[in-house]
């Protein structure tokens, strides 16, 4: 048994699916919040409700993080298999605390004995477990306290009372058995937001004026409407769980027809069955956003992992041709706002958008340290009744392409729309002269489209001997291993997109002639391919297709490996 | 002034089609209901059947193939306000739409489903639907269909669907009282529309007038085995009329609440949620 630990900045916390794992790592998470840092937390699960291997793996500091270590300071098993399984991952000053396997190696805390003999109950060795690494990192019982009363108060007294007991118990019979430096806290009073990338999501749609989501479950994007679901009684989102995703779209739509700012969310395989709705959307000029929680496919692939599989598809998704906005959050608080934001330019250009995430996003927990509302400023795009003449068109031909929009019911008017081929107002046509006209019209938009989005968002500067360029979430390694470059003498720069379609590359990476990398999970290179495509050369491709997300360590070798 | 619901676009459908008997009993039924056109959505699919919302004056949803129930319910969650009514034939609505009505008679949405039943695809000119007979031959199913037919309104009744009728395309007058009726009738409300077609149909308007019966007083649709023994009647002669009729607790949308808010940012209630994070 190692006696010190330098500093701990990274802990996982494994057991079987069922044991508490989550609750133990969330209840860490927010103790670290407690304390001023900011904290990252991925979870690593199979496809099962109990046994197997599973992860919460925790990385925080007093920067910015949300990328992760290949190896752990701590590791918290509370099974035999998941020790052995997982201790491969023990950094080589880390400390294993286990209460199964009593070796050299391994600190022993005997949490079922500590929850017996002070509670009178086993089920309160999850508390144990936090005790022990709250004493460990030195985290102070003050905010373990507050978050414990938080977490346990719909509970009842009797419960909380019990859990600090353990805890306490923990505090001394930890203390007493081993000695180990511990790291200095300096706390600081933020409350900083712990929140998931669902939930963020979620958020966004609430600020955005979503006012209806339709949607089947599906792993990882399951947690929106559920998150919606329990809030609509603040909100007065109406939300409905459906017969599957063809009806999830539909829905949506016909809300939105209705004149409500409607969603809907799955994963790849649930996408797929919405695609014909998606060209609905589109058709009929219906505004619809679609969140697409990207995981390891083809086929029901690897339900619980990650991956960036879906980007060619949400591009290319869709019979016939028509414009849309694709984007992809690097985080929760990205998430936050690119959800305001699709949903207001799908509005604005009544268009479908769709937000791309992934498991990394969805299921983690993400630290915010605000979300900025006065910064919302969202737009009414409905017609005023007196500005329209007698008769309404759903599909007024315009400059923009962007017709004006009524509600049914609402005026006089009569708001008509059709799958089919339709003329100006609306109505079924096979006139090829109209057809071309109203293609047109729709494809007008484009240019218009294009001048909402962000190139790219350029994280380091790109003075530099290559730059690594990525999408979504992996913003955050790829930027991690950047600074490690550098700090390394290796000058390097970071390009990130959420604004993924329309696609826009700004002159200033148009113009970087030296090495560019793409960094993504996939297996052909999909972005790296598209920013080809648009007349960007790539030097050269890190893709990761294994279900897991990059590690630090793991990506910055790959990139010293061919520099 | 009362509206006609007349509009100028002409039919694309066979001279003599029983689908205008159809279309004139729907606006007869909602001059009938006093309804304003602007209160009224028609949400279709497509197929033949699911042209007639052109046809008439009122707001229009004509979606995907089989769909239209999905959107139908979407616009009925949002604005309960309005009327809405699906118009489809068979094929569109036990077929590819199947699984909806299914989830549909289970939901309960308030909103009521015209199916134009002519037992056949006949805008893909002449294939078998959910309801062709055994034995029907077309130029696909060339040694004849080898499925059982689905009986639409039976399975409607072991689901209890909230309303399940039978009109006749050709009893214009009939089949708009039944229109009002289910429209009237809170919850989901079927009717399934036998309505020959002329060009690839297999059994027209003389042999459903010989084989039909208009159900009276003395029929109780409130008696759910009297309803399943009427729903399989179909070789000797064959029910016109309400079926089954049922008041259920559950109801699609659950409130009478219109979510159309101009006030589209709600400051307040985003920082309460918010706040729950900290
Ligand atoms: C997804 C999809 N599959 C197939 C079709 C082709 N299609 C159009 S209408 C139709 C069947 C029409 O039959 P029915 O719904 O009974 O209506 P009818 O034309 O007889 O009134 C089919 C198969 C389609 N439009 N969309
Ligand atoms: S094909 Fe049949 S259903 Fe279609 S319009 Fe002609 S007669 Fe009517």
């Amino acid at each position: 048994m190692k006696q010190e630990i330098k500093k701990v900045r990274s802990i996982l916390i494994c057991g079987q699916a069922g044991q508490g794992i989550q609750t133990i790592g969330y209840i860490l998470a927010k103790i670290l919040v407690g304390h001023g840092y900011y904290v990252f937390a991925w979870q690593d699960f199979q496809s099962r409700i109990r046994g197997g291997e599973s992860s919460f793996r925790i990385v925080f500091d007093s920067e910015p993080v949300a990328s992760l270590p290949q190896k752990y300071d701590i590791i918290v098993s509370l099974d035999e298999k998941n020790t052995k399984h997982y201790r491969n991952l023990l950094s080589d000053d880390g400390v294993l605390i286990s209460d199964t396997i009593d070796d050299e190696s391994i600190l022993f805390v005997p949490f079922q004995t500590i929850a017996q003999d002070v509670a009178g109950e086993k089920i309160y060795s999850n508390s144990v477990a936090v005790g022990s690494v709250c004493k460990i990192v030195g985290l102070e019982y003050k905010i373990l306290e507050k978050v414990f009363k938080d977490y346990f108060s719909e509970k009842g007294d009797v419960v909380l009372q019990k859990n600090l007991s353990v805890v306490k118990k923990t505090y001394e019979t930890v203390s007493s058995i081993e000695k180990i430096k511990r790291d200095k806290i300096e706390k600081k009073l933020v409350s900083r937001i712990l929140i998931t990338g669902n939930e963020s999501l979620s958020l966004g749609a609430i600020a955005a004026g979503c006012k209806f989501m339709s949607a089947y479950p599906m792993t990882p994007s399951t947690g929106i409407i559920t998150y919606l679901s329990e809030t609509s009684h603040k909100t007065g989102i109406l939300t409905e769980q459906v017969e599957d995703e063809i009806s999830a779209i539909n829905m949506a739509i016909g809300a939105s027809y209705a004149g409500v700012r409607s969603l809907t969310a799955s994963s790849g395989g649930g996408f797929c069955l919405m695609v014909e709705g998606l060209s609905l959307a589109a058709m009929t000029e219906t505004p619809i956003v679609i969140i697409l929680g990207q995981r390891p496919g083809p086929a029901t692939g690897l339900p619980t992992r990650t991956e960036q599989g879906e980007l060619n598809f949400v591009l290319n998704a869709g019979h016939g041709e028509f414009p849309r906005f694709v984007f992809a959050p690097s985080d929760a608080e990205s998430a936050f706002y690119t959800t305001i934001k699709a949903v207001e330019l799908s509005q604005k250009f009544r268009v479908p958008s769709i937000i791309l995430t992934d498991q990394y996003l969805a299921d983690s927990y993400w630290t915010v340290e605000e979300f900025f509302l006065d910064k919302i400023s969202l737009n009414y795009y409905f017609a005023k009744e007196e500005d329209i003449g007698e008769e309404f068109y759903t599909h007024k031909i315009t400059t923009t392409g962007v017709s004006p929009r009524l509600i049914p019911g609402r005026t006089k008017h009569l708001v008509i729309t059709d799958s089919d081929e339709h003329d100006e107002r609306g109505n079924i046509t096979e006139d090829n002269e109209i057809r071309k006209r109203m293609v047109e019209k729709r494809w007008a938009k484009l240019h218009f489209m294009e001048q909402e989005i962000v190139a790219n968002e350029i994280f380091l500067s790109l003075d530099t001997e290559i730059v690594l360029i990525t999408w979504g979430t992996n913003k955050w390694v790829v930027t991690k291993v950047a600074r490690l470059l550098n700090q390394k003498g290796i000058k390097a720069g970071v390009v990130s997109y959420t604004d993924l379609w329309p696609l826009k590359i700004s002159p200033k990476l148009m113009s970087f002639n030296k090495k560019k990398i793409v960094v993504e999970n996939n297996f052909t290179g999909q972005f790296a391919n598209l920013l080809e495509s648009k007349g960007l050369k790539v030097d050269r491709k890190i893709l990761k297709y294994n279900g897991l997300p990059f590690s630090e360590d793991e990506l910055l070798s790959e990139i010293e490996k061919n520099l | 002034m009362k509206e006609s619901f007349d509009n100028k676009i002409k039919p694309a459908w066979c001279n003599g089609c029983t689908n205008f008997g159809i279309l004139t009993a729907v606006k007869k039924a909602f001059i009938k209901l006093d309804l304003p056109a602007n209160k009224i959505v028609l949400v279709s699919g497509i197929g033949q059947a699911a042209k007639l919302p052109h046809y008439l004056n009122c707001n229009v949803f004509n979606g995907l193939h089989g769909r239209a129930l999905p959107v139908a319910t979407g616009i009925k969650a949002v604005n309960p306000q309005l009327t809405v009514v699906t118009t489809c034939g068979d094929g569109d609505f036990y077929g590819e739409g199947g699984n909806h009505f299914l989830h549909t008679i289970r939901r309960n949405t308030n909103i009521t489903s015209l199916v134009h039943n002519n037992q056949v695809y006949a805008l893909t000119k002449g294939q078998a639907s959910p309801t062709t007979e055994l034995g029907t031959k077309t130029r696909l199913q060339f040694d004849g269909v080898k499925e059982e037919p689905l009986n639409p309104l039976l399975l409607a009744i072991t689901m209890n669907c909230s309303f399940v009728a039978r009109g006749f395309a050709g009893n214009i007058e009939h089949l708009s009282d039944l229109i009002v009726e289910a429209i009237n009738h809170k919850g989901f409300s079927l009717i399934d529309i036998i309505q020959p077609c002329i060009t690839f149909g297999i059994r027209q308007v003389p042999y459903f007038k010989e084989k039909i019966y208009y159900l009276d007083k003395s029929y109780d649709p409130t008696d759910k085995y009297e309803a399943i023994k009427k729903a399989q009647e179909w070789e000797q002669k064959i029910p016109i009329g309400v079926l089954f009729k049922i008041n259920k607790k559950n109801i699609f949308p659950e409130k009478e609440k219109n979510l159309i808010d101009e006030n589209l940012f709600n400051k307040d209630v985003v920082e309460e949620l918010i706040n729950t994070f900290k």
